[in-house]
């Protein structure tokens, strides 16, 4: 049995992986460090009658631990560092630039406990017009797209989790946070939620499920033409389907569940992680 | 004394710190096996979900047929959490060596406020009990360790009272631990004995002290949150409500405290690796300076980066990648603790007995715990990360493992001091190998499913087709953890057994130069018949000019050199 990450099936995921895999290798040396010379002091000193009698406190004693942390610091955490953020800039939290990108897909997600209501432009592209659409649960993207996603919660805090597409992203509520990825493999993956949100958490799953451009573009208009007369109906019958005990309640979404807060949109957007 | 003091003001409302820290020990013993057998049912739902749990089952779970629920699923994660952080280690680390240890190391006759002592450990027993019976309650708490607003806050989503119970126990454990760390920075800065300097203390206390200026520090801001969450459930303010107030406020607050929290329980333990080293090893600790200023750092960083809790909640990139920095800063003095140790270790004259075992195996599963810790500490790779198991197997090696061994290896060093008679050997031995295997397989096991994604607090973890591959390594890991409970009972039969059958601890049985080998064991009321005046460090070992002229390997603290 080899220990593997989950395929990752989007653009951007690679960043993560490799930083992942550098760290693999730091580990790995300074594992392999420390069980050396702990395994020499070990099975060398057990023998010893009499210690070598020293407090440490020459400059040349003082300089190993200093410069094993030096190396540590610079080397191993610097890298990391600068890794980490160039990564964060030059594309992860790029997703304010991905709306200006040709063919990007929009959506909104609404997390509430528990599940996940998506919401689509529609055709015209634009929000809060009549062809927009609603899924619960299941988020259809075209493969090779943009996919430039606003997130909120319209009750506790919940946790975008597509481990695919190593994206992991808070739903707060009272925010919405802006996030993006691409997709790159056509199939169906899992959504999960990472926070702990109640008694069904473990069961506020979703599918992600890429298809082609034209599969996306008939899907879209399909849905588009039915998006006013898509209500709770379909919305439970949908979650039935995707085999999550959702609990879906009436009146969705415009006066979702139980708290006051509601729908998330209509606020101020942040990029996830802040705006760049 | 003309009268002496009755039994009661002895032994159970006693201000003697000895007793105190022996309260302490018992009392955390106690929810330490509350805490492990919340751990072990919790294990059996990942290896056999919805499966009866084995002869636990129908007392706890009769209306399921003695399966868990996913209601009182949630309710066992919590509890297990908050009784392991707040009910045991801590009592434990801080309470019991840190009552019994401070004023013996440092030649104290008792705590600067023993009455405040004495009060500290009630409340803590309180709090307790009032935790225990949080979790009786039919509706357990169910909010996780962390209690996020606005989950916590309102009923639909964790119902009951239990939780309202549990935010008290919470609140006095709070108000006792800040009581115990008053005592112990004022005991340290007053009451050395005579050339006690700083600088002369042993690590040990030095950890201690170092613990408890960040419980004084942050113990306040976790009392405060939960006063406020508590306010938010049962009055219904809105500190963190969204739109009036902040649910993120929350967890600035809560992580302000939580990260230090890490470092209260862990730096007790890396004072008494670093003095068990150099005792075992029969040679000074290396750079001593050098640990404290590393400690003190560490300290220091501590209250600056509990924003990596944060980095999914949208903070700001400045913010984010500052506190990344400043985490991945804490390895530079880290490094420098441990690699002082390995050359503590280095050409000493090794001596395996009980409590080095165990010092050893605490270094082995720290490391552990720190290296998985560079996977979280830059964003991107902690977008992948955060919240799977990977995280909970790597704050276990260090908030589980690395404290309980290091726990042990303080219980097996110090008990011919508590109770004048040694531990078995043999069964020592046994209890060691076993905790050691089992613990870096449980945990790695959770480290492995972590990394292939799997999330925490999952009830079913399987239902999600990502994971469901990982159910054997779920089953092995939760194999792992009953292996683990089960060499535990070895250490509670030798714990007790030894009371009554352990044979008679030498005055000095370690050849170790603090200060409490000095005085008898167990030592009198007052410690010590005279006051100690303090002549030495506390690693003089392995002296040639001390072999020449006492002829063996040491000089106590207080022993003059002829």
């Amino acid at each position: 049995m080899s220990i593997s990450l989950p395929s990752d099936v989007s653009s951007e995921g690679w960043r993560i992986d490799h930083i992942l895999h550098v760290t693999h290798w730091a580990v790995v040396l300074l594992s392999i460090i420390t069980l050396v010379w702990l395994g020499i002091s070990l099975v060398r000193d057990r023998k010893h009658r009499d210690a070598t009698f020293t407090h440490g406190t020459s400059r040349r004693e003082k300089a190993i631990p200093l410069a094993l942390a030096a190396f540590v610091f610079f080397c191993v955490d610097g890298y990391l560092l600068v890794r980490s953020h160039s990564d964060l800039s030059a594309s992860i939290l790029r997703a304010n630039d991905m709306l200006g990108k040709e063919g990007v897909v929009r959506v909104q997600i609404g997390a509430r406990q528990w599940a996940w209501d998506i919401r689509y432009p529609g055709a015209d592209d634009h929000f809060d017009t009549s062809d927009d659409f609603y899924t619960v649960s299941e988020l259809v993207v075209p493969v090779g797209r943009p996919v430039v996603f606003e997130l909120g919660s319209s009750d506790v805090i919940h946790s975008l989790y597509l481990p695919n597409f190593r994206i992991k992203q808070d739903a707060i509520p009272g925010r919405v946070l802006r996030g993006w990825f691409q997709a790159e493999k056509l199939g169906r993956f899992d959504i999960a939620c990472a926070q702990h949100c109640g008694v069904h958490h473990y069961q506020m799953g979703g599918t992600v499920r890429v298809v082609s451009e034209d599969e996306f573009a008939a899907w879209r208009a399909a849905m588009s033409r039915d998006g006013a007369r898509m209500h709770a109906e379909d919305a439970r019958a949908q979650a039935a389907e995707s085999g999550y005990q959702l609990v879906v309640e009436d009146g969705w979404p415009e006066a979702a569940p139980s708290r006051a807060w509601a729908w998330p949109w209509g606020r101020s957007v942040q990029s996830a992680g802040g705006a760049p | 004394m003309s009268s002496r003091p009755s039994w009661i003001r002895r032994y159970i409302f006693s201000t003697d710190h000895k007793i105190v820290g022996l309260q302490f020990l018992w009392a955390g013993l106690i929810f330490l096996l509350v805490g492990g057998l919340l751990a072990m049912v919790m294990r059996w739902q990942w290896a056999h979900p919805g499966e009866p749990v084995p002869w636990v089952g129908e007392l706890l779970f009769s209306e399921s047929n003695g399966a868990v629920t996913p209601a009182s699923y949630t309710g066992l994660f919590t509890s297990h959490g908050l009784m392991m952080v707040f009910f045991a280690v801590t009592p434990i680390l801080i309470g019991a060596f840190g009552n019994y240890v401070i004023p013996l190391l440092i030649g104290a006759r008792d705590m600067a406020f023993p009455r405040l002592n004495m009060l500290s450990f009630w409340v803590t027993l309180g709090a307790q009990c009032l935790a225990l019976a949080s979790i009786l309650m039919p509706e357990a708490p169910s909010s996780g360790w962390t209690m996020y607003a606005p989950l916590t806050s309102h009923y639909d989503s964790v119902p009951g009272h239990g939780q309202e119970l549990m935010m008290l126990a919470i609140f006095l454990v709070g108000v006792a631990g800040i009581m115990g760390a008053v005592n112990y920075i004022t005991t340290v800065l007053t009451h050395r004995a005579k050339g006690m300097n700083m600088m002369r203390m042993p690590l040990s206390v030095w950890g201690l002290f170092l613990t408890a200026i960040l419980n004084a520090l942050f113990i306040p801001v976790l009392a405060i949150a939960a006063l406020l969450l508590l306010l938010d459930r049962v009055y219904g303010t809105h500190f963190f409500e969204p739109a009036v107030g902040d649910p993120i406020l929350y967890q600035h607050l809560f992580w302000l405290f939580g990260h230090p929290e890490v470092y209260i329980l862990i730096l007790p333990v890396w004072g008494i690796l670093s003095d068990l080293f150099s005792y075992f090893s029969r040679k000074p600790a290396y750079w001593y300076r050098g640990s404290v200023y590393a400690m003190m750092a560490i300290c220091g960083l501590s209250g600056l980066v509990y924003g990596h809790h944060l980095y999914q909640t949208g903070l700001g990139p400045m913010l984010g990648t500052a506190f990344e920095a400043l985490t991945l800063a804490i390895s530079g003095p880290a490094v420098v603790l441990f690699v002082n140790w390995l050359c503590t270790l280095w050409r000493g004259a090794i001596r395996y007995e009980l409590p080095m075992l165990f010092a050893l195996g605490t270094l082995v599963v720290f490391a552990g715990g720190g290296l998985t810790g560079l996977y979280l500490g830059p964003i991107t790779a902690d977008i992948y990360m955060h919240d799977t198991l990977w995280v909970v197997g790597h704050f276990h090696l260090i908030m589980s493992a690395a404290t309980l061994m290091g726990s042990f290896a303080a219980i097996y060093y110090w008990y011919p001091k508590m109770f004048g008679r040694m531990m078995h050997e043999r069964a020592g031995q046994l209890h060691f190998a076993g905790t050691l295997v089992f613990a870096i397989l449980t945990f790695g096991g959770m480290l492995v499913a972590g990394y292939e994604g799997q999330g925490r607090r999952l009830f079913d973890p399987f239902q999600y087709e990502f994971i469901v591959h990982l159910k054997s390594v779920n089953q092995y890991t939760t194999y792992a953890a009953f292996g683990m409970g089960l060499f535990q009972i070895i250490f509670a039969i030798n714990f007790i057994g030894s009371l009554f059958w352990g044979t008679r601890a030498a005055e000095n049985p370690w050849g170790a130069p603090s200060l409490e080998w000095s005085t008898s064991s167990p030592p009198p009321t007052e410690n010590f018949s005279e006051e100690p005046i303090v002549c030495n460090g506390p690693h003089e070992l392995g002296n040639p000019a001390v072999r020449e002229a006492l002829g063996k390997d040491w000089i106590g603290q207080s022993e003059v050199m002829p």
